[in-house]
């Protein structure tokens, strides 16, 4: 027995996508390598490539640009929810949102930054709509704060932070599509 | 004269270029693909199970190499999935060859009893 059910078992460390696509070639891999090198030779090379290769996967697998648009498109909807929040339901809902968006975009700066780099023409796109939706709702929070009496001071106040929070992911989502360029395919790692 | 598109790949990786050389001889599956890499470096290269099928994947990605339609014969298992190298593979392959070998000449001239 050469611990094929094993090896195929530490094969679940990988991310999804590789191990889903290579799953049975790795296998088969190790299979071949114990057949010829012997359970201690094959089990040596198919170990220590396991030990090197799961936290680059790992790491490369949550640096990958479909993750740093979730993280930019999480920030931008729980600002614009934020801003929504404000106007609707009143301060603590939309102050909590606002500080979820905060503590996100703060944790995840690095992967913001990238995904500030690297985008492709749709995410533009999408991120100029955003720009754009979140801008008609800061215009529509300021027109109320200036229009409405009845809400008091406290209204008021309501309305300008939403309108702020509005203002600050619009200009952010059209800052971030104006300057994050295309994807090169060139750039492949090891 | 190589144009901007290949150009864009290089440098290769080594692991990735040992593989893009290994599959110049023809398609090959995975693991023949190791061997031949582990006989051209004279076992200098080692490439375990998962480093080969990252670098296949990339190369993939990259479209320069694709599966192959080719099935395994009756005696060889059937799972195995043959690769070979596509015609931008083989451009940056090439190009990746002349920018070591220009590096290697560059090397020589300057390591030449003599010059400092």
């Amino acid at each position: 027995m050469s611990g094929h059910r094993t090896y195929r078992s530490l094969t679940l460390l990988y991310p999804k996508s590789f191990r889903v696509r290579y799953r049975d070639d790795l296998v088969q891999h190790h299979h071949d390598l114990v057949e010829d090198r012997g359970l201690v030779g094959g089990w040596l090379r198919s170990g220590l490539d396991l030990t090197v290769t799961v936290p680059v996967y790992q790491l490369e697998s949550i640096m990958n640009s479909r993750h740093t648009a979730l993280v930019l498109n999480l920030v931008t909807g729980l600002l614009g929810t934020a801003g929504l929040a404000l106007v609707l339901v009143g301060f603590p809902i939309g102050l909590v949102l606002l500080g979820v968006a905060v503590v996100i975009a703060v944790t995840q700066r690095s992967e913001l930054a990238r995904s500030l780099r690297e985008t492709s023409p749709a995410q533009r796109r999408r991120r100029f709509a955003a720009a754009a939706v979140l801008a008609v709702l800061a215009a529509a929070a300021l027109m109320v704060a200036f229009n409405d009496d009845e809400w008091g001071d406290r209204g008021a106040v309501i309305y300008n932070v939403s309108f702020l929070v509005l203002a600050i992911g619009s200009v952010g989502c059209f800052v971030v599509a104006l300057v994050g360029r295309p994807r090169t395919h060139g750039s492949m790692t090891r | 004269m190589i144009d901007d598109d290949v150009t864009s790949y290089l440098p290769l990786p080594q692991t990735q270029f040992h593989v893009l050389v290994a599959l110049t001889a023809g398609e090959r599956h995975g693991y023949a693909i190791m061997g031949a890499v582990e006989e051209s470096s004279g076992g200098v290269v080692r490439m375990g199970p998962a480093t080969l099928y990252g670098s296949l994947k990339r190369l993939v990605d990259a479209g320069l190499v694709e599966e192959s339609d080719r099935r395994p014969g009756a005696d060889d298992d059937q799972r195995r999935r043959y690769y070979r190298l596509t015609g931008l593979g083989r451009e940056v392959c090439r190009a990746e060859a002349d920018r070591l070998a220009h590096l290697v000449t560059t090397a020589r001239i300057n390591l030449r009893p003599g010059i400092a």
